[in-house]
């Protein structure tokens, strides 16, 4: 199965990101070459990988916590090198790229290899976008946290509020909003047609709506205060936490015990 | 100080005063929640839900027509109340993240309805506070209509639509379970408190299953007779079929005992302000791809 072929898939798409990496620490001509060619073909082999992997375990990739790793790996990729497109943020595209071959790195020590079919009710047309669209954004909403973790060491360690910072998390935060929006709805069309419901108060859904709930405040604050910088900062970085617990936190939770949600290999 | 003089002269409320609205308003859904215990949701079945939404929409609109200086109606229709609203029911949500949602011993959780939040007065209220700020701040942007409000009209018009239908309509809906056999037409089911429901149609298990085979599936073919008119159906985990306004699901297939007929159990749900709240939904999903095209502009 392709898992077995993982190993080498990590090691090219892990040193192209790598160069990638480097590159972005030099001003010279070749570095930039390093970059586009290692972003490039790095989200390029990625890409490949979960294609054969779909294919091979015939089943979306989409289930266990190690498949939705590469999925974020590949995302968060693809945005650091877009936005290193269109801005030129060369530490982002660091920072992008360094959690990127993080989640690889976690992968590749702990596979977490499942190769089980889906339950009944995850056998459904919702399955693919809702999880999907989950992913993406959380790869944004990953981008936007960095972003204010930058944001907030300049504030407390160089005295800087830069605005650009901001305007920079407002653009990542509203993608990746609109994408957490449609992932809740998708979710909620799909309890209904699998279980009667749109909405159960599911320990997942509960974690989903406070995260959705924790973005929607810093819409709302960053139109009623435009100028304000430490605020918003710490509004992201907090939306981020409950997002992390959300997606793999709520294991842990005594709420969650017998939440359809929680990534297991008992299917 | 709570309030400064300039804002007592001008009648102004600002971010600090929302939020200790907020948290008066969670206090005193905890104090109604431990001398009351739940709302009795019953006595909000239609038509009380409809007539209630319809003096809340009143109001509304009568406070942005005529009062729209007031300052009471200045500071629904802000951000101000917008968050601190938001902000509140993330708390409440927040306490159902941490607090298991079931029957409990614990006589202070039970007593604060902490281990059924959804039902509770805090609850309630908080939603009722957001159902407010949000009424205010959609009727807002659509009268006056203007093209560049579009976007925002679609994501509160459509949120709003779904939680209020969504919360006022809940009392109205049926969840019946009904067992079906290949031996006779079954025309009642039972809901979670044990009262039994007849329906205008009749069901009846078409596919016998095999002993020898694993009963453990996940479809099952239905006969629906009505009017003496059969019409058989499919329907299994994630394809339910609607029947006479009411959705037939699969629920689950029994153990086939020797000499038994086979049988199945299915799940009947009627949920009459359904259409609102999937109108609301396509709505925010629409809102949705104009956040992402368009970002903060």
């Amino acid at each position: 199965m392709a898992w077995l072929n993982y190993n080498y898939f990590f090691w090219f798409s892990t040193l192209l990101f790598l160069l990638a990496i480097i590159g972005s620490f030099s001003a010279h001509k070749v570095a930039a070459v390093l970059i586009h060619l290692g972003a490039v073909l790095g989200i390029l082999l990625l890409t490949l990988f979960l294609i054969l992997l779909w294919v091979q375990i015939q089943r979306p990739p989409l289930k266990t916590l190690g498949e939705t790793r590469l999925w974020y790996a590949l995302f968060l990729s693809t945005i650091g090198y877009i936005v290193y497109l269109k801005w030129k943020y060369r530490w982002f595209l660091i920072y992008s790229f360094s959690m990127s071959f993080l989640f690889l790195l976690l992968n590749f020590l702990k596979p977490e290899i499942f190769n089980k079919t889906l339950m009944p009710a995850l056998q459904s047309v919702w399955f693919v976008p809702h999880v999907i669209v989950y992913i993406i954004a959380y790869a944004f909403l990953a981008a936007a946290a960095i972003v204010a973790v930058y944001g907030l060491i300049l504030h407390y360690y160089k005295n800087d509020d830069k605005k650009n910072t901001l305007l920079l998390a407002d653009n990542l935060v509203y993608i990746g909003y609109a994408f957490v929006t449609l992932g809740l709805i998708f979710g909620a069309l799909w309890a209904k047609e699998a279980w009667g419901n749109y909405w159960t108060w599911d320990p997942k859904e509960i974690w989903a709506f406070i995260t959705w709930l924790g973005y929607l405040v810093y819409v709302h604050y960053r139109y009623s205060y435009p100028t304000k910088v430490l605020g918003p900062l710490w509004i992201l970085a907090l939306s981020f936490v409950i997002l992390l617990i959300c997606w793999f936190g709520i294991n842990y939770l005594p709420t969650a015990q017998n939440s359809v949600h929680v990534y297991s290999g008992a299917n | 100080m709570l309030f400064n003089s300039q804002q007592i002269f001008r009648k102004e409320i600002g971010f600090k005063q929302s939020f200790v609205f907020t948290a008066f308003l969670i206090s005193l859904g905890f104090v109604l929640q431990w001398f009351f215990n739940n709302l009795n949701l019953n006595i909000l079945r239609f038509p009380v839900n409809l007539i209630l939404l319809l003096f809340i929409i009143t109001i509304l609109l009568v406070g942005h027509f005529k009062y729209h200086t007031h300052f009471l109606v200045v500071w629904l229709s802000s951000t101000k109340a917008a968050i601190s609203s938001i902000i509140g029911f993330s708390f409440i949500t927040l306490l159902m993240g941490f607090i298991p949602q079931q029957a409990t011993h614990n006589s202070i959780i039970a007593g604060f309805g902490l281990n059924n939040i959804a039902f509770s007065w805090q609850y309630s209220l908080t939603f009722l506070y957001l159902v407010v700020a949000l009424g205010f701040a959609t009727i807002k942007r659509i009268f006056p209509l203007r093209i560049k409000n579009f976007w925002y009209i679609l994501n509160h018009l459509g949120l709003l639509l779904a939680i209020v239908s969504a919360n006022f309509g809940y009392v109205d809906n049926t969840h019946l379970r009904m067992k079906i056999t290949t031996n006779d037409y079954s025309n009642y089911g039972m809901d979670e408190y044990g009262a039994l429901y007849y329906l205008p149609f009749e069901l009846k298990q078409l596919d016998v299953v095999d002993k020898n085979q694993k009963t453990d599936s996940i479809s099952s073919t239905i006969d629906v007779r009505k009017n003496g008119v059969s019409n058989p159906v499919q329907i299994s985990v994630n394809h339910p079929q609607k029947i006479n306004g009411w959705n037939i699901y699969f629920f689950d297939k029994l153990k086939n005992m020797p000499n038994m007929p086979n049988s199945a159990v299915v799940e009947l749900i009627r949920e009459p302000w359904q259409p609102f709240v999937t109108t609301g939904l396509i709505l925010m999903i629409v809102g949705s791809f104009f956040v992402f095209w368009r970002g903060k502009n």
